[in-house]
């Protein structure tokens, strides 16, 4: 089907994108909402489990996306109001799996660079909700702080001041050591303060 | 290397700062790059079945693998 770029006066009613291309766009976005869901839900297969909701919820409301919108912001979305309405059941329950957390985090390849995303993941779940969602919907995410604020449901002054409190939060816990600790923790809180300046240092132009 | 009693001035929570939405970004990114794991595929695949509505694409991707 031709894609065409039609402008049209603001008010006119946009139409619900065809079922193959709202699948391609939400396969283009599982990566992200996993990604979201990790960081709203800290445990892996919860965190699944709430992408695989949120898909579904999704599809059912498909003819409620209007085509030409945001898809990723209109999905984080589902992603969101799943999460709190789960909430009370079990998500917030589940507790910190370090031999998953080492499993599934491949990225880095240098030992210090698990460590760093191991500690940023716990420290990450200490911070309230509203503020963790915010940090890493402007700050890894991408979002502006308009779109996050449309997604978060708030104002976006609320979203401003969530992320910078979030920021020192981080700061304060990252530096002091994650309370959230496991039996076969490797960083100590001390070492954790010299991995966070070693990256300082390595990072700071010129020293 | 560092003496972490020394106050730091805002140059130094600025490259803190720094340092953490980096790691942030990683933390994601580390997730992302994962792409679409099979399970999801299989929910993707399953989706036109859950509402009875045709896909509007006549192929199905390839077959099932056993």
């Amino acid at each position: 089907m031709a894609r065409e770029e039609t402008v049209e006066s603001g008010d006119a009613p946009a139409e619900p994108l065809p079922a193959s291309e709202f699948k391609r766009e939400m396969a283009e976005a599982i990566p992200y909402m996993r990604a979201f869901a990790r960081s709203l839900a800290g445990n892996d297969s919860a965190a699944d489990d709430l992408t695989q909701d949120a898909l579904i919820k999704a599809w059912s409301a498909r003819q409620r996306f209007r085509a030409g919108s945001n898809f990723r912001a209109w999905i984080f979305t589902i992603v969101r109001n799943q999460f709190y309405s789960n909430c009370r059941r079990s998500w917030r329950q589940v507790a910190w799996d370090q031999e998953q957390a080492d499993r599934t985090l491949t990225g880095p390849s240098s030992m210090n660079g698990v460590l760093e995303l191991d500690e940023t993941r716990r420290a990450l779940l200490e911070l309230p909700d509203d503020q963790r969602e915010a940090i890493i919907l402007v700050g890894a995410g991408g979002f502006s702080y308009e779109e996050a604020a449309n997604i978060c449901g708030c104002a976006v002054g609320t979203v401003k001041s969530r992320v910078s409190r979030a920021r020192s939060a981080l700061a304060a816990i990252l530096e002091s050591g994650p309370r959230q600790r496991s039996a076969t923790d490797k960083v100590r809180p001390s070492e954790s303060a010299n991995l966070i300046m070693a990256e300082v240092k390595s990072l700071t132009p010129g020293g | 290397m560092s003496n972490p009693d020394e106050k730091p001035g805002a140059k130094a929570v600025k490259s803190r700062q720094r340092v953490i939405g980096a790691r942030l970004q990683a933390m994601y990114d580390d997730v992302v790059r994962q792409g679409v794991p099979d399970d999801f595929e299989k929910i993707l695949s399953a989706l036109d079945d859950l509402d009875g509505s045709q896909p509007d694409e006549p192929d199905s991707s390839s077959g099932r693998k056993g």
